[in-house]
Formats: structure tokens, sequence, C-alpha cells
């Protein structure tokens, strides 16, 4: 399975490079609009696969390990257009509910590393944060074309997991922060009337079902919510109530057509910027789509 | 460093922060907060140089002036400047699922020395759903955020 996976992203990511190079040679006929290349771009590094993150999770526990922790895993993060709704899958909804999407596990308000460290001897702990982020290393830097400026060490855990991943601690900045440059386009369009329209939709199709949520960001801060006060196991699985949240939201989302207008409303309105960045867009969804060749392998421990 | 007029860094209150109510819409808000502690100071000098990747595809590695100060390890540090100028206006150790409060529209800077991400959210009227104005990933540093100061709180996620 993992073998297939990684298979269809390598040809996936050739395919992206081979269209990148021709976008580049052959810019769009109208200089104000994106080639479909650069949108399908824009796409990949929009919402990028929690694989990646759980991919990263995987190395930092594993470095962590080489370095005497027997730490448990870390949370997975990714890069991402904030305020995007998650797109839900009515089948995959009804087996997982919102699947890695929400942060499960005997306490999901305590984070792993941190529930790890204070098992340990003030000495010992002054160590484990070092060799997860060696601050004293060189830091990478990048500043994103709406002015963003970011960095992360180059030595550590964290960095050693993003260089795995992404290729450098420089990709994984491009991939993780390039995308929020969007941020505010994507917070706009909710003023905009068809998603305004759409948005109604959903709220009346989620009221019918029970789940009177206006987003559906709400309906998965519910969902995590229920996680947060369930008495969990160290696997829980999502909670009936998740599961019916989960497949009503799917449901919604497909009815009111809610994530196509706001997509199409946000590729319209960031249009501009697109353009003037297109070879950093083409680069990072690159980044992205490499990573996701390389993560099944990572998950595998190979 | 300067002390500031109002509280600068505070749980928010798991609910009806803003006097919205108990919507269901908004419980995003409701989630518990956990233990944060806070410091008002003025940061010191770290000493770590930083490297600039370039935004061209051509990647061409120059100085940042830049330099970081101190925000303890496990902490999330947001400043009132852009590079870590004027005061810190929240240093936070505040768990997942945390919304941690913040003067309003203030922070130009941060550094997230935790293992979560916090998502610094411009807070807006229904039936808008908050604006997350910016992610801040586990183990980075910010000098400076564009976006004209919108963020009136952090959710720690």
């Amino acid at each position: 399975m993992h073998r297939i996976t990684a298979r269809m992203a390598i040809v996936r990511a050739a395919l992206l490079i081979m269209v990148a190079l021709t976008a580049c040679a052959q810019p769009a006929d109208d200089p104000s609009t994106p080639s479909a290349a650069v949108l399908t771009s824009l796409r990949t590094i929009a919402k990028q696969p929690i694989e990646l993150g759980v991919a990263e999770a995987h190395v930092i526990q594993r470095c962590l390990k080489s370095k005497g922790f027997d730490v448990p895993l870390p949370s997975p993060v990714v890069g991402s257009i904030a305020n995007l709704p998650l797109h839900v899958d009515e089948q995959q909804a009804a087996q997982r509910g919102y699947g890695d999407a929400i942060i499960r596990g005997i306490d999901p308000t305590d984070d792993p590393l941190d529930r790890y460290a204070r098992t340990l001897a003030p000495d010992q702990r002054i160590r484990f944060e070092h060799a997860v982020d060696d601050r004293t290393a060189a830091q990478i830097g990048f500043t994103t074309p709406g002015g963003w400026a970011v960095g992360a060490a180059t030595l550590g855990c964290a960095a050693e997991a993003r260089m795995a991943v992404y290729g450098s601690v420089e990709n994984w900045l491009i991939a993780y922060y390039l995308p929020q440059d969007l941020n505010d386009h994507a917070a706009n369009v909710y003023t905009h009337p068809s998603v305004s329209a759409a948005a109604v939709a959903y709220y009346q199709c989620m009221t019918e079902r029970g789940n009177p949520f206006r987003y559906p960001q709400d309906a998965v801060q519910h969902a995590q919510q229920i996680s947060v006060e369930a008495t969990a196991d160290e696997t829980p699985q999502p909670s009936p109530q998740e599961i019916l949240i989960a497949t009503a939201d799917a449901h919604c989302q497909k009815a009111s057509n809610l994530l196509f207008v706001i997509q199409s409303i946000l590729e319209h309105d960031a249009r501009q910027w697109v353009v003037q960045n297109q070879s950093l867009v083409l680069r990072a969804a690159i980044i992205v789509e490499q990573a996701r060749s390389k993560a099944p392998a990572i998950l595998l421990g190979t | 460093m300067r002390l500031l007029q109002t509280p600068t860094a505070s749980i928010s209150a798991p609910q009806n922060k803003d006097g919205k109510g108990k919507d269901m819409t908004h419980i995003r808000r409701a989630l518990a907060a956990v233990g944060v502690s806070t410091a008002i100071a003025a940061g010191t000098i770290a000493a770590a140089p930083i490297v600039s990747a370039s935004q061209s595809v051509a990647s061409t590695a120059t100085q940042l002036a830049a330099a970081a100060p101190r925000c303890a390890k496990g902490h999330f540090c947001a400043f009132d400047g852009a590079e870590y100028k004027k005061g810190k206006i929240l240093d936070s150790t505040a768990g997942r699922g945390a919304q941690v409060d913040v003067i309003d529209k203030r922070t130009s800077s941060g550094i997230n020395r935790t293992n979560n991400e916090w998502v610094g959210v411009n807070d807006r009227q229904l039936p808008l759903p908050d604006d997350d104005v910016f992610k801040f990933a586990p183990h980075s540093r910010h000098a400076h955020i564009s976006s004209n100061n919108t963020i009136d709180y952090f959710s720690v996620r």
C-alpha cells in the first residue's frame, strides 16, 4: 500500500516538475491570470497533507530516541493557507471521523513532548530541549513576498526532521510559510455574497442534521472539544458523536458546494499575488510533492 | 523595557470572550484554557546568527540583521515591535487548546519555542468566522509579521 502511494506521489512530483517547467517557459496569455499549472501548484500548497507532518513527527521521535530520550510521537504540523475549511470525504468520515485532523490521546491538551519532558530531571530536561531545537546553531531565514520574516534553527531533531521530509530547513520554511501570505485573502472570502449564500446553505443542511454549525471549521472545533472532554485511552477511536458530525459535515460540504465557492473566490481574489509570485508557488508545490513521495518510506522507517 | 497600561497577557476566558455567547459556531472559544505563565519584560539579545533564504527560486543565502531576544525554551513570546523591538507583550507556556489573550492588534513579531502551533487570531464579529492571521510553527521565530497587526488573541493548536 505504502509502495503504491509512494509510486503515485513520485509520479505526481515528476508531473508537477514538468508542468512547472512548461509554465515557466510559456507564460499565460493573460498576464493577470495565473496559468493552470500555477493554480494546480497553489492548490497543492494551500492544504498540505497531514502525512507530511506525521512523517516529520516520526523523524523527530527516532532522532530523540537515538539520543537516549524515549519520547512518544510528537503532534503533526503542516503548512496551509489558514482560514480554509477542511475538506471531508463522506466515506472516510463514516470510518474515521476527522481522522488525524483531531488531536487525540490521554490528554489532548497536553503536548506529548511536554508531558515527556516533565518526567526528566532538570539537567536531563535541558539536554532534551537542546536536542529538540538547538538555538545556538545558525538559523535559516525566509521572507515571504507579503513580508512575513521567519526563521528556524538548522540543528536539533526538529531541524533534522524538516530536512528529512522537505529536503532542507529552507524548503520547510517555504512550504510552511509561503501559503500564509494568502491567509488574509482567505479570511476575506467569507464576506463575498456567493460564499455567504453557500455558507447559509451549509448551515441549513447542518441544522437539519442536528449540528447547527455555520462553517466546517466550527464543526471540526466542536469535534476537537469532544475529543478533549472524552475519557480517552492511549489510541482513542473517534467517538460516535464525532462520526455523526464529520459525516454531516462531509455531506453538507458537498450539498452546499461551499468549499468550491470559497476556493474559486480565493483564486480570483489572490490572482495578482499568484501571478507575481508564480516561481515561488511552483517551487513550494514541488517541495510538497517531493515530501509526499518521501513520506511513506519515512513512515516505514526505511 | 516599558510597562503596559493594560494587562498584557492572560488566559482568555474559555468562553464568551467578547460577549458572543455560547453559540455553537463559536465553540472554538470554549476549549479549556490551561496553565499560562506571563511576563512583561523586554528581551535580551541572543547570539544565534540568521541566514536568509532568498525569495527567488535560485536561493542565495544572505545575513539578516535581526537577533532574537530571549524567550525561554518551552515558551511562546510575542513582541510589540517588528524584529523583537519594543516590549515583550506575551510570554506564555499555555498548552494546546488554550486561548491566550494579548493586547489587541499589537503583535508584530514572535518566537515560538514550544512544541505546539500558535495561531494569531483576529477576532471578527458574527457571522464571519474568526480570521487566523498567522500560524507560528513549533520551534521557529518571526522577526516581522505583516498584515497590519491584526492579532487579538492566540489559539494554541
